[in-house]
């Protein structure tokens, strides 16, 4: 019973994380936050919700390929999140300042977005 | 003469058997089937790749010479730094999650450009996937001991500024302490140094 809350609890955050990516994805001005939003905020949240479905299947084979997962994400994420953020400087996209949007707006990081039609 | 020979024969043949009941395990635990047949599919392919992949295999693992008792000691040592990582890690996420979801997302990218002394390629890999994986934070690119990051909010970048991160890598390595690097905050792709 204290392993299922365990369990709920960990999947319950582990979805939060995964949320607030996801938000972060749309929220966020240009590519380089973006891949903070969604290849860092999945690793905890990935870490989480593995961790919980890995306590709520007990000692099974389930749970040893639950852990694999685990270990292949940690592994590459930093490596394709590198590969995304490499590639697009050089490019040579720039990436998004606070001071570039001084010129207009009231100072939110969402005006700017909204000038940039995003 | 034979006998250094044969040693190292021996340590090749370790490394490659390692390999290959590392493979078998990792199929039957994707397979979870025990049956006589899967098995035997399981071994064949295996030794298949195992045989493909010898040389890659061989040439990751550090020659005897290299390898002292220091060896083991560095795989503890790596080990209990996974620990201060994963704190790292739900801190930075925390942080990460509070500018995502505040109204007015008081976010203020910029790129850093900073050295490290660490000498050990290794170690400079291990630096930047531990600065990846922090959130906050992104490795853009690394050469030569350079290293440009981008962060989100300056602060999230503090562990690099402040060198704790390098020392707690160089400590797995036993390289020297290093002062806090010399940091360069650019805001375009211009402002980079060469």
């Amino acid at each position: 019973m204290i392993l299922v809350i365990l369990a709920a609890v960990l999947m319950v955050s582990g979805a939060f994380f995964l949320t607030v990516s996801c938000i972060g994805l749309i929220r966020l001005p240009d590519v380089y936050s973006r891949i903070h939003a969604v290849g860092k905020s999945e690793t905890l949240g990935a870490i989480l919700m593995l961790g919980g479905l890995a306590i709520y299947n007990g000692w099974t084979l389930t749970t040893a390929r639950l852990l694999l997962i685990l270990l292949f994400i940690l592994l590459a994420n930093p490596a394709a999140t590198h590969a995304i953020a490499r590639s697009a400087l050089v490019s040579g996209l720039e990436p998004w300042t606070k001071q570039k949007k001084q010129t207009g707006g009231n100072g939110t990081a969402e005006d700017e977005s909204a000038q940039q039609g995003e | 003469m034979k006998k250094v020979a044969n040693r190292y024969r021996r340590e090749r043949l370790t490394i490659v058997a390692l390999e290959f009941i590392v493979l078998v395990l990792f199929w039957v635990i994707l397979s979870g089937r025990f049956q006589v047949k899967y098995v035997t599919l399981g071994v064949i392919s295996a030794g298949l790749v195992t045989f493909l992949t010898r040389d890659l295999v061989l040439s990751v693992f550090p020659h005897e010479a290299e390898r002292d008792s220091r060896f083991f000691l560095r795989i503890g040592r790596f080990l209990a730094y996974l620990p201060w990582l994963l704190s790292r890690i739900v801190i930075a996420n925390l942080q990460v999650a509070y500018l995502v979801l505040h109204p007015r997302m008081p976010i203020a990218p910029a790129l850093l450009q900073f050295r490290t002394g660490l000498k050990r390629n290794l170690a400079r890999v291990i630096v930047a996937n531990s600065i990846t994986l922090t959130p906050g934070t992104i490795t853009v690119s690394l050469k030569d001991g350079r290293y440009i990051v981008h962060a989100l909010v300056p602060p999230s970048a503090s562990d690099i500024t402040e060198a704790t991160l390098q020392n707690k890598v160089g400590e797995i390595f036993m390289e020297e302490r290093e002062e806090p690097p010399a940091s360069h905050w650019a805001y375009s792709i211009e402002e980079l140094e060469e």
